[in-house]
Order: structure tokens, then sequence, then C-alpha cells
């Protein structure tokens, strides 16, 4: 009995140590939960701070309580009791907002984007690491590569997703979050007669409709063929199209004008030279500010005739009064190797926009109040200001600076990204640090 | 017949005119002496120096004034470019070019060495002007990766009124693809990598022998005339080191490879001209031997066994290669954002200044150039490049670009490329 | 003539011991098996006795009658009355180990992967479906199943890939003379096995039977507490009526009608209750199948919507740290994880991780199953558990993930899973420690029966059932 016993102290002693262990980790999270809670305004302090909605700030503070923004002043002091993240002779500008992204959070997309999302998806973690903390997101329609590319089919379903990594729960802003629309590729007249056609047969589908309700009768049928177009009628979420020159793009302002529907247009090219047009019909437009690479054209002229350098556009369709959203140069993240050219040097591409003429202040625009505005959901984010959620970044320098690196990255007011904790930059030094 | 006066006179104005012409080149733009007056001197090798004055005459850098004096003017026949609140940056060169002219690869035979991308240069083409506006003056045009030997490559000026103009150099170097894209050729000899590095080493003994076998005929070792023979001929300035190989090369098996049989087995001049995925762990080995790198256009790696991301560029530098630089292999990158490529060399680690040496004098002093460009300093080419401020900075544009003494590309006078 | 008489009398005697020498054996092996078979209780000595996991090996005795464990005395007790005493010199006794999510002998049973590696891949309902009527007494393997050291396992039906994928029988081995399936089954259904994906069409099923099973639940309560309103009103209302004072003329007490006549009506089949109400009510127990990260988001957003929540034993794959995180943060609704014994990698890395030992040093319990889902593959389970050892799992807690821990989470943690008084007979013995990964087994037993013996020195195997 006795040996029984002497043996059984040894595992029993482990079990209690290991038990207890875990009692007081718990306790110790506890603690920390309570911290948390008692402490539930967040204050960033002594940051020059870039509110895009106003001018900079410096030596500013930024306030935010329950992921909601409190208050942006200089020289501000914390709040008592508050949680204070010091930021001096750093910057602090609203999280970057890509305006069209594919590939990334999604597990998978069939049915709805919205049930298929995955908040652990490592593309989204390092498009998180640059600074990107909402996006419009499409399914991707290969695997990886160079990082997406191809064209915006019609019919393509889309949300607007907060990156919040690893929390499912205030992922899903809103879906789906446009109309995808494809023109008809090739530019005969009876295509467009056919477009016209079915916008025509959509606008009569929804009266009888409209009649149907009134009178409290069953709906009438409507063919697949019609679905998009009276999606697009319907007018609840804007309508993208790709117009491939300035012709397809007075097609769309006109159909826009004609059924009274939102418009905005993906890489419109040279359409900053129908400037009056598209200042009245204030159809927002999504630019990139390089052209293609890949391009092996060694016997054609070096632009069309009027035509501009693509780095040139985005100022050009400022300057035409358009609101301009700066497309990533591809759409996907990319491990493949090519630094610059994807959805994680967003900024960057924001920055060629001011080598094309744009301001600074407009470029840092195009990357968070102007997107935010095209996806409607500009009453809750893309600037730092009272009452908007709490989507702000920490960034070792100006944001539009080449070398900055994002230090922190909040969304909701909940820190989701921290550069010193995580292991995607960790092999690569910061300015300072070279 | 006798010369009336009237006669007389008109010979004179006319021999007075025509020696007094200045002489223009094709586009009108004069063969000047130019004064530019910074703004920020970058010279690369030498510091920076505010608010100085370079001196453009015959093509070149005649001079620097570091301090000009309160009440400089230029210099008669000079013409002043004003360049305050700019930089002044050397033009830059690059080592890895498909797109100064046509073709990129032909790929009937596994080795090639006698090709010569300068029978398919195309001078002044459209990717050549963007290059201008990217502040890039000096490019390699050299073969595709889809053979193991492509051919021997052309070093030129990205502007100029014809090829005359704009060469600098042929052979500027040879090109060997040591694996990679030749592997996708698919079933021939050469394929496999161990059948490529075979082709490539029997080819280059072939060079070796027959450039040998010149040697001693023309030191009067031997009685014996070898036969000359265009395939092999430019395999002799390859083994007098009169110009590099430069090899397609990356990953750590690849380069090991590179080393032992390129520069240990042949005694070749090498530049290596990617260095991508793991390749720079064999950094201490290269730095040793010598030899350049220009990363590109991969300046990432995913480095799975860490969960994060290794600049290239970086960790060649940290390895020992303190002259490393950045390629575009345009159009695989454009041409002209060669500093795209250096600004995200920095991005990922590398210094700032190590950065611009990298695609000036480094990569000019790779090809055996830099007694003519890669900096400013008098008696260097005039490449002369005007920004708007810092070049690694992408909101900064190019405002004026020069080669060779004349401007190529000037934004006040044509619209932006770039 | 002398020598004659002799010679035949001795042929006689010799022909006599010849008989005797057949025939004694068989009425020993006679007597033996009807003594044993009598209810006689058989003592096994051991030198390394491991009752449970946690406890160390100690020598001693097991003490079986009918199948059952009376007892384990120590090394020198006294034996009881009158039972046999089989020697284990030199054997490592262990409890009959237990798999908790099978497939194995199942109609069509093909070799593969475990159930625990099985993707969720059509989101069907399939709660009728019981392994019990699945089982498959044709095939080879359900012979074979006490052969590998395990002598529990629960089995589901072979299509598992369903959101509600089916119920679990626990069965043991075979001894060989079963007719029915039924022979083999301790508990018919044990818990039922669920599964979630990532997409709509999971969410849309989920609402189509998860919910609906919940709304059902809550409109039945609903419905009886308005009619125990009605009942305690009107009971109310006749307390009131027989409170007050009679009026005159009492009222003849109301008749109660009349039964009516008992029409023939065929007796109600008794109903079967839906296995998923049962889960919500808590009357049956749960497994929950849900792979990767983002499922595991999507299923804990459709379940913290649900108005009833039940407790479950969560079927997972490797995960990476933060994700067990988040799982120890439920530890209230998970009540135990089962994992493959293997390392997992977290993606876009070469980073290894052992996710058993992350539970495991949180607190929550941890079953594990075989790999393959084979014969082999059950055999093989030590060489795994190793592995997990040596990454970091103590070697207890990679015996109580084959034995206490799955017996637990079935519900027959009193029978099986360990020796104790009252359990079932189920044990296995090995010639060394099994963790060790070189142990060899020497013989199984299934309820007191010797189900399969291997004898090192002949190198024999004896039989998948001792006749």
């Amino acid at each position: 009995m006795t040996s029984r016993t002497r043996n059984h102290r040894m595992p029993a002693l482990l079990l209690s140590l290991v038990l207890s262990a875990f009692f007081c980790a718990s306790l110790g999270a506890e603690e920390a939960r309570e911290k948390e809670k008692k402490s539930a305004v967040q204050a960033i302090i002594g940051a020059t701070v870039l509110p895009v909605s106003g001018p900079m700030v410096r030596r500013g503070t930024v306030t935010w309580k329950d992921g909601k923004i409190l208050e942006v002043a200089a020289e501000l002091a914390a709040p008592e009791g508050a949680r204070v993240h010091d930021a001096e002779g750093l910057y602090v500008c609203p999280g970057f907002v890509a305006v069209v992204a594919m590939g990334v959070g999604i597990e998978t997309s069939s049915g709805n984007i919205g049930n298929g999302l995955d908040p652990w998806d490592r593309e989204l973690t390092i498009a998180l690491a640059n600074g990107i903390t909402t996006m419009q997101v499409l399914p991707a329609p290969f695997f990886g590569g160079f990082g997406q590319d191809g064209p915006l089919y019609g019919g393509s379903n889309s949300a607007v997703i907060k990156l919040t990594q690893g929390d499912l729960g205030g992922m899903l802003v809103k879906e789906p979050a446009m109309n995808y629309f494809s023109l008809p590729r090739r530019q005969i007249e009876l295509n467009y007669f056919l477009l016209r056609e079915r916008f025509k047969q959509a606008k009569a589908y929804l009266a009888k409709r409209a009649e149907a309700r009134a009178k409290k009768a069953t709906a009438p049928k409507l063919s697949s063929s019609l679905k998009l177009y009276v999606a697009v009628l319907e007018n609840t979420r804007p309508t993208i199209f790709s117009p491939a020159n300035n012709h397809e793009v007075k097609i769309v302002l006109s159909l826009s004008r004609e059924y009274g529907f939102d418009a905005v247009l993906n890489e419109p090219k040279d359409a900053w030279m129908m400037a009056a047009d598209l200042a009245a019909a204030n159809v927002p437009v999504l630019v990139k500010s390089r052209g293609p690479d890949f391009d092996f054209n060694t016997t054609g002229p070096l632009f069309e005739k009027g035509q501009m350098a693509p780095v040139r556009r985005p100022a050009a369709f400022v300057r035409a009064g358009c609101q301009v959203s700066i497309l990533p140069y591809r759409r996907g993240i990319s491990l493949a190797g090519l630094a610059g050219r994807d959805l994680a040097t967003l900024h960057v591409d924001a920055a060629f926009a001011v080598r094309g003429g744009m301001s600074n202040e407009d470029a840092l625009k195009a990357i968070t109040l102007n997107p935010a505005r095209t996806l409607r959901v500009d009453d809750r984010l893309g600037s730092l200001e009272k009452g908007k959620d709490a989507d702000l970044l920490i960034l070792s320098g100006h944001p539009l600076d080449y070398r900055s690196f994002v230090l922190k990255a909040f969304i909701n007011g909940k820190l989701y990204y921290d550069r010193e904790k995580s292991r995607i930059y960790r092999e690569i030094p910061l300015t300072g640090d070279k | 017949m006798q010369m009336n006066r009237s006669w007389k006179v008109s010979i004179l104005l006319l021999a007075v005119s025509f020696l007094a012409r200045p002489l223009y080149c094709e586009d009108g733009a004069a063969v000047q002496r130019w004064a530019i007056r910074g703004g920020k001197i970058v010279t690369v090798t030498k510091g920076a120096i505010e608010g100085g004055v370079l001196l453009v005459s015959g093509g070149r850098i005649e001079k620097i004034i570091a301090a000009p004096a309160s009440d400089w003017k230029p210099p008669e026949g000079y013409q002043l470019i004003d360049a305050s609140g700019r930089w002044i940056v050397p033009g830059f060169v690059e080592l890895h070019s498909h797109i100064a002219g046509g073709d990129l690869n032909d790929m009937v035979y596994s080795v090639n060495p006698g090709f010569r991308t300068l029978d398919n240069v195309m001078p002044r083409n459209a990717l050549l002007k963007r290059a201008q506006a990217g502040g890039v003056t000096t490019a390699l045009f050299i073969p595709g990766s889809g053979t193991n030997m492509g051919g021997f490559g052309t070093l030129l000026k990205t502007a100029g009124k014809d090829l005359s103009e704009m060469l600098i150099r042929f052979p500027g170097a040879l090109k060997i693809a040591q694996g990679g894209n030749p592997e996708r050729r698919g079933g021939d000899l050469g394929y496999s990598r161990i059948g490529m590095n075979w082709l490539i080493r029997n080819a280059l003994k072939e060079g070796q022998l027959y450039t040998e076998a010149w040697d001693a005929w023309e030191a009067d070792k031997t009685k014996k005339k070898p036969v000359k023979n265009p395939r092999l001929e430019m395999f002799r300035g390859l083994f007098h080191k009169e110009y590099p190989v430069v090899v397609h090369t990356q990953g750590y098996h690849l380069i090991l490879s590179t080393l032992r049989i390129l520069h240990d087995e042949m005694g070749l001049w090498v530049v290596i001209d990617h260095g991508t995925f793991d390749g720079f762990e064999l950094a201490p080995e290269v730095a040793k031997r010598g030899i350049q790198v220009m990363n590109g256009p991969r300046e990432f790696r995913w480095d799975n066994r860490r969960g994060g991301f290794r600049g290239l560029a970086y960790e060649w530098y940290r390895g020992g290669i303190k002259t490393v630089g950045v390629n575009t292999d345009a159009p695989v990158v454009p041409a002209e954002e060669l500093i795209h490529q250096a600004s995200m060399a920095v991005r990922l680690g590398l210094k700032e200044d190590v950065a611009l040496a990298g695609i000036t004098i480094h990569a000019a002093r790779a090809l055996g150039m830099e007694k003519r460009i890669g900096s400013l300093e008098a008696g260097k080419d005039a490449d002369i490049v005007i920004w708007t401020g810092d070049p690694l900075d992408p909101r900064q544009s190019v405002v004026l670009t020069m080669v060779n003494g004349k401007i190529a590309y000037d934004t006040s006078k044509e619209p932006q490329r770039f | 003539m002398r020598l004659k008489m002799y010679q035949d009398q001795d042929n006689r005697q010799r022909g006599r011991a010849r008989i005797a020498r057949l025939l004694l054996p068989a009425l020993l092996a006679v007597l033996s098996s009807t003594a044993a078979a009598a209810g006689d209780v058989v003592a096994y000595r051991a030198g390394k006795i491991i009752r449970s996991a946690g406890e160390a090996a100690a020598p001693g005795v097991l003490i079986v009658r009918d199948g059952k464990i009376e007892d384990v005395l120590a090394a020198g007790a006294k034996t009881p009355e009158g039972a046999k005493v089989v020697e284990l010199p030199g054997a490592v006794v262990l409890p009959g180990l237990v798999n908790p999510l099978s497939g194995i002998s199942q109609v069509n049973f093909t070799s593969g992967p475990g159930r625990a590696s099985q993707s969720n891949s059509s989101p069907t309902d399939g709660r009728k479906a019981v392994g019990l009527s699945s089982l498959n007494l044709k095939h080879e393997v359900y012979r074979r199943l006490g052969r590998t050291g395990y002598t529990t396992f629960a089995v589901v039906p072979n299509d598992t890939r369903g959101l509600i994928a089916g119920q679990a029988s626990v069965i043991r081995p075979a001894l060989g003379k079963e007719k029915e399936p039924g022979e083999l089954v301790l508990e018919k259904s044990a818990y039922l096995l669920l599964g979630f994906s990532s997409g709509k069409t999971w969410y849309d099923a989920g609402l189509r039977y998860l919910k609906k099973a919940v709304d059902d639940i809550l409109k039945e309560k609903a419905a009886k507490k308005k009619a125990e309103e009605a009942a305690r009103k009107k009971a109310e209302e006749a307390k009131k009526k027989a409170a007050q004072p009679s009026t005159g003329e009492k009222k003849p007490a109301p008749v109660p009608p009349a039964a009516k006549p008992a029409a023939a009506k065929p007796p109600a089949k008794p109903k079967v209750p839906d296995p998923l109400v049962q889960v919500f009510k808590g009357e049956k127990k749960a497994f929950v199948r849900v792979k990767s990260p983002a499922a595991l988001a999507h299923f804990f957003a459709f379940f913290d919507k649900l108005p009833i929540k039940f407790q479950f034993v969560l079927v997972t794959g490797p995960q990476p740290p933060e994700i067990v995180e988040m799982l120890i943060e439920r530890r209230k609704q998970i009540t135990a994880v089962i994992l493959e014994p293997r390392m997992g990698r977290i993606p876009e890395t070469s980073i290894y991780v052992n996710t058993a030992r992350l539970f495991l040093r949180s607190g929550m319990p941890v079953a594990f199953v075989p790999l393959r889902d084979t014969i082999d593959g059950h055999r093989e389970i030590f060489f795994q558990l190793a592995a997990m050892v040596k990454s970091g799992v103590l070697p207890h807690e990679a015996l109580a993930g084959v034995t206490s821990v799955p017996a637990d989470v079935v519900g027959l943690g009193a029978k099986v899973g360990s020796l104790k008084k009252g359990g079932l007979a189920n044990f296995a013995c090995y010639d060394r420690d099994p963790l060790s990964g070189a142990a060899r087994l020497l013989s199984v037993y299934v309820e007191g029966r010797k189900v399969f013996e291997d004898d090192p020195s002949t190198g024999k195997l004896s039989g998948e059932a001792i006749r």
C-alpha cells in the first residue's frame, strides 16, 4: 500500500501544479481583462496626426472609446485612466481603404462572402500589416501568382470587410458592396442596342413589380438575364463599370443619366479629357498610378495622341473635379517576390500619384476618405473624426513615405496588429535602425 | 573666269557662316556647353554638394564647382540650367534590360555564343524613352534567359541620335542563364540543370581553347594560325576579362554552380544578375570572390521557416556584398522603374546611400565602366539627371535627363513621361 | 503362451493408457472451461499494472469475475477462494484502449484516414443513421478488432460529412460467435456527431435543422407553459368556487364525462426521440467536427446566436496557438477535444505546433484517435503517442488520451478506460512500457475473455478469437 501511495504523490503533485498554474494564469488573464474594461478609453499622444478630413495636427492626441473616436486635438493630455500609446515622433492617420481587392480574407465564396470569410487568412494579416484596415473584396478567380489582375466580371459579388485579424465579429461591414457590370466587348452598335433594350425591359419590370406590390399581388417573375440590370436600376448600391475607352465612358454616363443610377468608373484611363462631363455626373473614378508591366511594345509610340503618362492620370482626374480613389497596382497579396506591385504597397501607389502631380493631402485622401465615400461607408470610416470608427494606424513615418511601416493598427478601437509582436516584418529593420 | 567682288563676298560669307554654325543633331538640340546650377549635386562617390555647379562640355563633365561665388555667372558659351531646389544625380545604370530591341530569345539551340543583341538593337524606341524619364541613362541590353547561353549583350546609353552615339561597348557582356527559365524548354539537352551546366562548360571550354590558340598565335608562340570562327570570336575578350559574363542565377544551389563553374573553373569575370530566393545565404562565398550582385526583379522572399519577409538586397549586403545593386529585368518591371526597385530595396532594409550607389557607381564598375559613368566627377560622361527631389522617393520625378551632354528629356518642353 | 498373455495384457494397458492420454486433456479442457465459465474468479498477477492513466505501474493482482473487474489487489495480497491464478510475468497491463470516433467495421468500410480528419463536405441531415445499423459482421476487419489493443470503439456511420452526421454506437471487439451486430454493442447511441464548415450552405442548413430543432423545443416549452398556466388558473378558479358560500341548493357535483368507448386503436408506436432535440435538451452528448480556423469562427458565430446551447466535444485538426486560445476561452462549452496525434504546420511557415500540448497545458482534456482508421492504424497508436510525448505531451496525458478521456467523452467512463471496481475486464498486456514505442502487444482480454494472444517465443499469432 505504501509503495502505491508514494508513487501516486508525484503525479498528483504534477497535476496540482498544472492545475494551479492554469488557475493562476486564468486569474492573471481575468485581471488583465478587468483592467482593460476599466480603462475603456484609449489614447495616442505626441503624434503628427493626419485626420484627412482636416489639416495636420502636430503633437496631436487621438482618443477613442468603445470603438469610436472621441477627439482629435493638439497637445491634449490623455484622459484619466486611459490606456496610452506614446507616439512621439510618429505619424497617425486613418486606416487605408483598398477600394477593390481580391481573394483576401475569404475561405469560400459559395453563396455569399460573409458566411465564408476567413479572419485567419495570412494574406489578410499581411494587408493589415501594411495599413489596410478596410477593403472591398471580391473572390479571387484563380490562385495567387503576382497578385490578381484580370477583368472585373459582370455579376461578381463583393463585400466591404474590415481586416479584423482573428475576429469574425466586426469583419463584415456590408454585402453586397457594389454591382459589377461588363460592357459588351465588341463595340458594335447591335451590342449597344441590345444593352439599351435590356435596360428598358428592366425598367418596365420594376414598374410592374411596383404595381404588383401596391396591389399586394405576387411580384412578376424575374428572368435571370435581367437580374443584373434590375439590380443596377434599383440603385441600392452603385455599379462599377470598366470602360475600355472614352466612348464607353460616354455610354456609361448617358445610361446613368437616363436611368438615374449611380455609376463608378474602374480604370477609365484618359477620361480626364471629359472633365466637365465627369464632374457634372459626380461619378467616382478608380485609378491606378502606374502603367502596366511586361510591356514589350518597343515599336509603338510613347503615348497615343493626347494621352498622358499613367502616373499623371490620378492628378488629372482630381483637376477635373472627380472623386479619385487610388487602386492598388495589383488587387491581391503576392508572395512571389516582386516588391511594390501589389496590395501590400497601397501607400506607395498613392505616392506615385503625387509624382504625377497630386498633392500629398489628395493622395492620402485617395486611399482613405475617397474610397470610403465610393463604398458608401464614409459615415463610419475614412477619416479621424469624432464619432467615426476608431480605425487608425501608427506609422514610423509619413504614410506616403515609401520607408514608413505600420507600427500599430487599430480597428474598431482594438489593436489588431503590432509590428513588434508580429513575425511578418521581423527581419526588416525600420529606417532608423539601419 | 574672273570672280567679281560680289561673288567673293558671297563665298566669304558662306565660309564664315559655315564655320560659325553650331553643330546640330537631328532632333535639333545643340551640342552645347552647359552650366547646371544646383540644388543638391549627388556625386555618389564624393558626397553631396549643396548649391554647386556642374560644367559640361564635349559630352563630358568638365568640372564641378563646389562653392560658386555669390555673383557667379555661367561662363561664356555655357547655357545655364537652373536646378536650384532640385537634386542632380548621375544617370542610373541598368544591368538587365530586354527593351532596347526586339526579340528576347532564339531558343532553337541551347548555347548561342555567336548571338549579338547588337544585331537587333532598336535605338530610340518608346520604352527607352520611358527609361530616360526614370533617370536611366545606361542599359545593358542582353538576350533573354530562355537558353543557357543567350549570346552577347550590348552596353549602350538610353539616348542618342543613332546607335553609334548610343553605343558604349559591344560586347557589353556574355549572358548565361544557369537555371530556371531554360528548364521550361522541355526535353532537349540543356533543359535539365545537369545538362545545361555541361553545355555551358563545354562551350566555355571551346572558347577558352580558341582564345588560347589565338593568344599563342599573336604572341608568336606558334606557327599554326588558328581559323577565325565568328561563333567563338567573342570568347576572346571574355577570357581576357575585357567584359564580364552576367549570369541569370538564383537560389543557393544555382549560385553555387555559378561560383564553381564560371568563376573558379573557367576564371571568368562574373556578375550575378538575379540572386533571388535563398541565394543570399551564399553571400560570404560570393563576396570572397569579389563578385558583384544585382538583385532583382524579385526583391523579397517570403521565408517559410520564419513566417515573414526577407529583403534580398539587404540580406546580400549583410552577408558581405557591400556593393549590391538592383535591376528591373525590363520589361518584367518597366525600365523607368529601376529607381523604384532601389526604393523597395531600401524599404526592405538596405541603406539609402548603398541603394543609390548600387545603381550607379557599383553597377558601372561591374562592367568595368567606372571611369566613364556611374558618378558625377570631372572627366566622366555627362549623364546627368535632374530630379525634383530625392530620387528614391516615389513622389519625386525627373525634370531633365542629359546623356552624353545632350538633353534627351526635358519636362519644361514636353509632357512628363514618368 | 504366457508371453502372449502378458503381451496382450501389455497391449491392452498401453491402449488404455493411450486412450487416457488422449482423453485427459480434453477432459481437463472441458473441466477447466466449464470451471472458468461457471462464474469463476480469475486472478491475473502481473509485475506492472497501470490501473488508469496518471497512476504509476505497480505490481498487483487483477481480480476478474464474470467479465467484470472485482478488484485490483496489491502484489502480496491473498487471492480469493477458488480463484484461478494466471501469471503474466514481465507483462505491462494496461486498460484496453478506447477509440471515440471510428468508422471501422462499417458496411463498405475502406481503409483510409480517420474520421477525425474527414472533411465536412455537404450540409445534410443524417441524424437517423446509427453506427449500429451499419455494422458489418461479415467484414474481415470486424473479427480483427481485438488484435489492436483497443477494446472499445465508438463507431459512426460511413458517411459522416454532413451537418448532422449520425449517431455513434459503442462496440466491443467480436469473439467470433456473434450472430447479430447488436451483441457487440455497449451503448447504441452514445453521441450525435455534428459538423460545420464555412459558407452560406452551412449557415442555411444550420438554420434549417439546428435552429428549427431549437425553435421546436421552445415552442413545446411555451405550449407546456401555457397548458400549465391554464391548468393553474383552472385550479385557482375551482378553489375560489369551492371557497364561496353555497347559495342554497347544492349543485350536483359535476359528473365527469363518461369514458368514451375505447375504439379499436392499434397501440401507438413508441416515438423515437429525435437525437438532435435530445442534444439541445442536454439528454444526449454531442461531438462537433470543425476543421479550419475560419470554419471554427463561423461555427461559433452561428452557435452563439442559438437561443439554446449545448456542451460538446470538439473534433478538430492541428491548430496554431491563437486558435487554441480562442477555443480555451470556450472551456465551458467545449468539454474535451479530439485530435489526431500529429504536429501541425502553421500555413505559409515551416513552424510546427503540437496542438495537443497547447490544449493540455491549458487544462483541456484531449483524446486521440489513430491517424489511420485501420487495424494497423490502431496497432500503431503508441508510435504516434510516443511522438506526441517527444514534443511535449506528458506520458500520462498521452495514455489518458486513449483510455480514460475517450471513455469519458462517450459516457462509459465507469465501465471502460481504466481498471476499476465494477468496470469491464478489458485489458491488454504489453512486454514493456507501450509509450517506449518498442512494446509488443502480448494479449488482449475483452470482458474477461482472451481475444488475442501473441507468443513471442514462437512468433505465432494465435487467432483473432479464442474458442
